[in-house]
């Protein structure tokens, strides 16, 4: 049993999936970071009183040393510019993505007003850290490549905790919603939302004509979440083709695991498109290559690949039809 | 899942390479094996730590309607969650790591908010700028509706955050930058209800939160 258990946290795969998250997590940090210093808001938000609207408890390592001032969240501000960039680039990985880690810990020691996706962050940031998200698609694999070294696997728990960690951030939301979200408030909670002058990226009630349909994105939204550690079993059912009977047989054939990777990422984009949580639905789509194996992704990939290249060779017979149909109108 | 056939070759040049990989561990077994170990122990306690932090922190209102003796029982759980997270509390505050608890839209309806912004001239009068959800009033909107600005405005069921204070006094500055003749800042925020169907909310004329910002405070 317990050699089971150390096996299983040993497993190697091939880095594409977290590859993917380094990606795309990093990419929605460095937007986000890039948007504070586009509007202006970098004093405001990191340097102390009166200039800005730091916090002024336990001070931050950067801010004991250099001082409370402007100029330190313009520098902490910089540095995490900095390190993005190299994160998603996944150049001198492990030294930008620890920096990153260190950056991010003392911007939200500064102001520790935050949303969700604050917390998420510190939280996957240390994982994808010390992974090998860096093995593909990064300028540190380039260089390994040219160096004649031949590609590396990694190994898989980086990729195993992200899973469960947002399984356990959709549990935890789940379990925790209030009435509004179940029978008792009749679903109602999305409509609230939308109905909130603060959060609505639409005008507050435009959205009534289709209430019911909020009252059945609220629950599927809920369903969703409650039933989020299914996707464990929807997952273990898929890699093993011959394993759980009939259940199993049904879940492989109405694709459960898809169905509800599609809900998730539905979800996202509705709360992206209806309301104003800034990252929050860009970072947790992020996180959803987490879901995928990187023999999944190579293969999707190479799908998407000779799709392409299929609608590119037909692209000349395409051009060649118009007139053909168009000569019998013109005759 | 079994790869498609062009994918095949990168599937088996990966199998080759977790073979190597497990070629190379074999020859390192010795120490190799004691790391294997320490780390899926490693793993188990990270697991077990973030299960224990994931427990909710506002038990008594979830655990309100349960039978009073289940409900004494979950009552416990916070104290103990505190001592038992305690002895690694200095690793995940170095981390920034304070909870797994995921509260994300727990209650919606009810009394809820929007800000106004208004700017008064030498005249006494004021002039409404900014209004949440109000394309007519929508100056400075973009930067508003930054999500790091916002958390530091939008208020909670009942409390605002710390910084409030001080965003005031910088949309203040932002306005008096822009122009001169805006003698002073008010930013507040009116109680709205949301309505019930979707039907958006309603004004109250109830003001809260109401700061005020005199251009001569800033010495601008």
């Amino acid at each position: 049993m317990i050699e089971r258990w150390v096996r299983f946290w040993d497993r190697r795969e091939a880095p594409y999936s977290l590859a993917l998250v380094r990606i795309l997590l990093g990419g929605v940090l460095l937007a986000d970071l890039l948007q504070a210093g586009y509007f202006g808001t970098v004093t405001l938000l990191w340097a102390p009183p009166p200039l800005g609207a730091a916090s002024d408890g336990t001070p931050a390592l950067v801010v004991r040393l250099l001082g409370a001032s402007a100029e330190t969240a313009w520098l902490l501000w910089a540095c995490a510019v900095l390190c993005s960039v190299l994160f998603v680039l996944g150049a001198a990985y492990r030294v930008a993505s620890v920096a990153l880690v260190f950056v991010m810990v003392e911007l939200g020691a500064c102001q520790p007003v935050g949303d969700g996706m604050d917390s998420i962050l510190r939280v996957v940031l240390p994982v994808l850290a010390v992974s090998g998200a860096n093995a593909a698609w990064s300028v540190d694999a380039w260089f390994r490549r040219r160096k004649g070294a031949p590609p590396r696997t990694v190994t898989a728990w980086p990729r195993y905790l992200l899973f469960l960690q947002v399984i356990w951030i959709y549990v935890s939301a789940g379990h925790q919603r209030g009435y509004t979200w179940g029978p008792r408030g009749g679903f109602s909670a999305i409509g609230d939302v939308l109905g909130d002058p603060h959060w609505a990226r639409f005008m507050p009630g435009s959205l009534a004509p289709l209430y019911p349909l909020l009252c059945l994105a609220t629950l599927v939204t809920i369903v969703f979440e409650v039933s989020s550690p299914l996707i464990l079993l929807w997952t273990w059912l898929e890699r093993h083709p011959e394993r759980g009977g009939r259940f199993g047989r049904f879940a492989r054939r109405f694709r459960l695991r898809w169905v509800w990777l599609g809900a998730g990422a539905s979800l996202h984009a509705g709360i992206a498109l209806c309301m104003k949580l800034g990252i929050f639905p860009y970072g947790m789509l992020a996180l959803y290559p987490v879901f995928v194996h990187p023999d999944e992704l190579l293969d999707a990939f190479d799908r998407s690949a000779r799709f392409v290249s299929r609608m590119h060779r037909r692209e000349p017979n395409a051009g060649s039809l118009q007139p053909r149909t168009a000569r019998p109108s013109q005759g | 899942m079994p790869p498609r056939a062009a994918t095949v070759k990168t599937f088996v040049y990966y199998e080759r390479q977790v073979k190597g990989a497990r070629a190379r561990r074999d020859s390192f077994a010795p120490v190799l094996s004691g790391w294997r170990y320490v780390r899926a122990s490693l793993i188990t306690l990270v697991l077990g730590l973030a299960f224990v932090a994931g427990w909710p922190a506002r038990m008594a209102k979830l655990v309100r309607d349960w039978p009073p003796s289940l409900a004494a029982l979950a009552l416990r759980l916070p104290d103990l969650q505190q001592k038992l997270l305690a002895p690694f509390a200095p690793v995940a505050g170095a981390l920034g790591i304070y909870s797994e608890d995921w509260r994300l839209f727990t209650g919606t309806g009810g009394t809820r908010y929007r800000m106004w912004i208004e700017g008064r001239r030498a005249n006494g009068s004021f002039k409404l700028l900014f209004r949440a959800a109000d394309p007519a009033h929508a100056h400075l909107s973009g930067v508003l509706e930054y999500r790091r600005v916002l958390n530091l405005w939008n208020p909670h069921r009942d409390w605002i955050s710390d910084g409030y204070p001080a965003f005031t006094r910088w949309v203040a500055r932002k306005i008096f930058d822009e122009d001169e003749r805006v003698r002073a800042v008010r930013v507040r925020m009116e109680e709205v209800a949301i309505q019930p169907r979707g039907a958006g909310f309603v004004p109250s004329g109830r003001f809260v939160y109401d700061e005020l910002v005199e251009r001569d405070q800033l010495g601008r």
